[in-house]
C-alpha cells in the first residue's frame, strides 16, 4: 500500500513506481528541488486535494511534483 | 515606460523531456507550441493566490489536445524573472489539468530571445533596450477565437 511509504526517503524512480500518475508533495529533496535524485514523500493527492498541494507549494511547505509528467498516460 | 536591456535565468527542472520551470514554486511548463498560458486552478486559488479576477467565462481553446472550455482571469501583477507583467490575462480550463498547474505559451516571451540551456539546465531569456520589462498580456477574443495582445500588439496569424 503506497501511504506505508509515505515519510520514507525514496529514489525518484522509486516514488514513479510507487505512486505513478500522481501529484505528490515532496520534502528534503537532495540533492535540490530542481534536480531530485532523492525526497521523501509526504503527501500525494489520495491524502490531500490538488488545491491544498498547490496552496502547500506557494507557501514552500513541499516541493510538488507529477510523477510522471512526461509520460502521455491520458491525464493532461 | 523603462527601457533596459536586461536578461534572467531560471532553473529547468532535471530530468524531464519538456522544459519545467517553477514560479512562485508551482510546477510550470513552457510550451512553445501553445498561444494561451493557461493556469489550472480553482477559481478561489486563482483569487487567494493570484488576486486574480474573472474576466470572462464559457470561453474555449483550441490546441493540439482538443478544445478546452473554461474561463479567463486577469492578475494584476505576475512575474516571470526580471519581467513583470500588468496585467497578466489568461485561460484557466474547467477541466484541471493537473500535470502542470502552469502552462507558460510563446507569445508570453514575444520581443525576447530565450532558450533552453540543457546543459547547464537553465532557461535563459534576454532582449534588447527597445522592450519595455514592465509589460501587459491580454487576451482578445476575435471570430471566435482567443489572441494574445502583447503591450497593446495583437498578435495573430498573417495572412499573406
Amino acid at each position: 500500500m503506497p501511504s506505508t511509504q509515505l515519510g520514507k526517503r525514496m529514489s525518484w524512480n522509486e516514488i514513479k513506481a510507487v505512486f505513478p500518475h500522481r501529484n505528490v508533495g515532496l520534502v528534503d529533496c537532495v540533492p535540490n528541488r530542481y534536480n531530485i535524485v532523492s525526497a521523501i514523500v509526504k503527501y500525494t493527492d489520495k491524502d490531500k486535494t490538488y488545491s491544498e498541494l498547490i496552496r502547500m507549494a506557494v507557501n514552500k511547505e513541499i516541493v510538488m511534483r507529477y510523477t510522471t509528467m512526461d509520460e502521455d498516460d491520458g491525464i493532461q | 515606460m523603462e527601457y533596459n536591456k536586461d536578461s534572467f535565468e531560471i532553473c529547468l527542472a532535471k530530468g524531464y523531456l519538456r522544459p519545467i520551470i517553477e514560479l512562485y514554486e508551482i510546477p510550470t511548463l513552457i510550451d512553445t507550441g501553445a498561444v494561451i498560458p493557461v493556469f489550472s486552478f480553482t477559481e478561489s486559488d486563482m483569487k487567494d493566490i493570484f488576486n486574480a479576477t474573472l474576466i470572462k467565462n464559457d470561453v474555449e481553446i483550441t490546441g493540439f489536445g482538443g478544445n478546452d472550455k473554461g474561463s479567463v482571469y486577469s492578475i494584476p501583477d505576475f512575474s516571470i524573472g526580471s519581467i513583470t507583467f500588468s496585467p497578466f490575462e489568461v485561460f484557466v480550463p474547467e477541466i484541471l489539468r493537473i500535470k502542470y498547474p502552469i502552462l507558460l505559451s510563446a507569445p508570453v516571451f514575444y520581443g525576447t530571445v530565450y532558450e533552453f540551456d540543457t546543459q547547464s539546465s537553465l532557461f535563459k531569456v534576454s532582449w534588447g533596450d527597445d522592450y519595455p520589462k514592465n509589460r501587459s498580456f491580454k487576451i482578445t477574443k476575435l471570430k471566435g477565437e482567443l489572441y494574445p495582445q502583447v503591450n497593446g500588439v495583437l498578435l495573430q496569424i498573417s495572412d499573406k
